[in-house]
């Protein structure tokens, strides 16, 4: 079902209920990628993503498809993990050990990573990235998003995301250089 | 040829690498199956809550404020009454006290004069007809003497 055909189910008599959990059903893997490559985290993805599909559902009234519901709940979800990775940052103002360090513990202890060695030091040198930077590297790496959807996600234009993008590339591909 | 001399020479960008490209998390057992019913389960909670629930998360901060102030006033009231009772007991104290000083002279001295002396509203003029000067003085000062005592005894009962 397109997202056209969900968004008039969800406008006709009693398809509201229905339409919604087409959306869950249809972006919740994506969605949960998407916020776990921003938080490192099960729990925290998890939580994120309820958060977000609340929130879609309660602005879901006043949706009037100006934008992709695709690129409308990306932009829900981004900023529901930028807002929570702020927070966490204010929070580790006041500990000893930095933001970054944490990132890289919590990704250290995560029993539900399956990656390799190669994977692990990928991650790695994501975490270091600046939050938005990281979600335009994850959008664009893993989930192979175009320059143009993750801007209109971001509120930005596809160029500054483009360069934005290529300086991350570079960062990371010259420090696993270095470290294989 | 070990592992890191292995990677060098089959990419220059590691980066290129198809692996990498693929998200190296996992996720609990039949986490995605059970997404959706927890979801729903949370959104029916919010919705049982209804109107008035949005309102009360929207008055949290006012409630909570008119909460405090009830607090502190109840607070302050019964501060106010608790010492309003001591002060109540001390006077009780006091007037029962002399009620007792009182009663034990009208025993020793004559019942009659004495409580002509205290009860009359007449003019002393009046009372001089059962009393001479050094007589009432006297008594005046036992009364006195005998009330503070009896104060004493009485507040340490009524601590």
């Amino acid at each position: 079902m397109t997202d056209k055909e969900i968004l008039e189910l969800y406008h006709s008599p009693d398809g509201s209920q229905q339409a919604f959990n087409l959306i869950v059903r249809q972006y919740s893997s994506r969605l949960y990628w998407h916020l776990r490559e921003m938080v490192l985290n099960h729990e925290d993805a998890n939580d994120l993503l309820q958060d977000t599909f609340i929130k879609a559902w309660n602005a879901l009234p006043n949706f009037r498809g100006e934008s992709g519901l695709y690129t409308w709940l990306y932009r829900i979800a981004t900023n529901e993990a930028l807002t929570f990775l702020k927070k966490e940052r204010i929070n580790s103002k006041f500990s000893l050990t930095s933001f970054e360090h944490k990132l890289i513990k919590r990704l250290e202890d995560d029993m539900y990573f399956s990656g390799d060695t190669m994977q692990m030091m990928l991650q790695r040198e994501i975490a270091k990235l600046p939050d938005r930077q990281r979600a335009i590297f994850s959008m664009r790496y893993f989930q192979n998003m175009s320059y143009a959807d993750i801007g209109e996600i971001l509120g930005s234009n596809g160029d500054a995301v483009k360069a934005s993008y290529s300086i991350a590339y570079k960062k990371i591909s010259s420090n696993l250089k270095k470290l294989i | 040829m070990n592992e890191k001399e292995n990677n060098k020479t089959f990419f220059n960008d590691p980066l290129d690498e198809n692996k990498l490209h693929q998200i190296p998390f996992s996720v609990p057992d039949g986490y995605f199956e059970e997404f959706e019913e927890r979801l729903n389960a949370t959104l029916s909670g919010q919705k049982q809550d209804g109107k008035w629930g949005a309102l009360l998360r929207t008055m949290k901060a006012s409630l909570a404020l008119a909460a405090s102030f009830l607090i502190i006033f109840g607070l302050g009231w019964g501060v106010m009454h608790l010492t309003k009772n001591v002060q109540n007991r001390a006077e009780l104290a006091a007037s029962t006290a002399e009620d007792a000083v009182i009663d034990s002279l009208m025993q020793e001295y004559g019942a009659i004069e004495i409580a002509k002396f205290y009860e009359s509203d007449e003019e002393i003029d009046e009372r001089e007809l059962y009393l001479d000067d050094d007589y009432l003085d006297a008594i005046g000062e036992y009364v006195e003497s005998a009330s503070a005592s009896y104060n004493g005894v009485l507040a340490e009962d009524f601590k």
